[in-house]
């Protein structure tokens, strides 16, 4: 044995390898990749766009993308891997796009002084943050741009710090600053929901 | 305060501790309508359709054009001339 283990095998393969071969108009082993991944592009797009209502928008061209750059896929890193920088890609330039009209830039630190970017916990919010998904959904929503999207891409996406700071054209200690800051942010609105809905329910 | 300027003051700082990673966040997913799969379908069935529209009506006009000067060039040659030349050959 020379101790070098092979790497771990794409679960994705053999359906990326169909849909490839596939004759034009047949679609099946492509849809089963959808299936697999619709869920997890739906909540990058809904989360990092914070989109409540374009989310479903997004992922679909995202997978439109995917499938029309398949050819293009050589395999070099996995599939999931390439369709989660598609995505990624994808969702940082609508955020930009929309930078003309009412958003407000993830490099604009100040942004946490625009109040009107907070979503509010309300009482109502917090009547219906009755599972963990809709609490972490909650809490995500009311997060600035500036401490959400670098949180999602590094522990949504787990991308390295780097490639984070890469992504975004920002420095790498601001980058961990704000992934820092974004923990502390997630963890002290998630709990304070969670008290709160169990105050709620108490009464 | 710009990006440059939040990196000059964390320059410094070169050991940024993120602290540890939110684990509900890692396997975190949305639900997705029974649609979503149809949409992606059709719409990539439409775009092949209009790809497909496109080259064909970028490629008729060349085809048209190259039949057209076939037929041209056929109607031009003197009619039994290859056979006149083989008949010449056989009888010499």
């Amino acid at each position: 044995m020379n101790g070098f283990a092979p790497p771990p095998a794409d679960p994705d393969e053999e359906l990326v390898q169909e849909a490839r071969k596939a004759p034009e108009g047949d679609l099946r082993a492509f849809e089963q990749l959808v299936l697999r991944y619709q869920r997890r592009v739906v909540a990058n797009c809904r989360y990092i766009t914070r989109e409540r209502n374009n989310a479903e928008d997004l992922a679909q061209e995202v997978l439109v993308k995917v499938f029309f750059r398949l050819r293009g896929f050589e395999g070099k890193s996995s599939f999931a891997d390439w369709v989660q920088r598609i995505k990624i890609n994808h969702c940082l330039s609508h955020l930009k796009k929309q930078a003309g009209r009412s958003y407000v830039g993830i490099e604009e630190p100040d942004v946490d002084e625009f109040d009107q970017l907070k979503v509010r916990v309300t009482a109502e919010t917090m009547a219906d943050a009755i599972s963990d998904q809709q609490s972490i959904s909650e809490v995500l929503d009311s997060m600035p741009s500036t401490l959400r999207v670098p949180l999602l891409l590094c522990d949504m996406d787990e991308l390295s710090y780097e490639e984070v700071a890469q992504l975004l054209g920002i420095g790498l200690s601001a980058t961990k600053m704000r992934i820092k800051r974004g923990r502390e942010d997630f963890r002290e609105r998630y709990h304070k929901l969670q008290t709160a809905g169990v105050a709620m329910n108490a009464k | 305060m710009s990006d440059e300027h939040e990196d000059s003051v964390m320059r410094d700082e070169e050991d940024i501790d993120p602290g540890e990673p939110i684990a509900a966040l890692a396997k975190f997913e949305h639900d997705t309508s029974s649609r979503l799969v149809g949409r992606v379908r059709r719409t990539i069935q439409r775009r092949t359709a209009v790809g497909q529209l496109t080259s064909f009506s970028a490629e008729v006009p060349v085809v048209v054009l190259r039949e057209f000067w076939l037929i041209l060039i056929k109607q031009l040659t003197p009619i039994g001339m290859g056979k006149d030349a083989s008949h010449e050959a056989k009888t010499s």
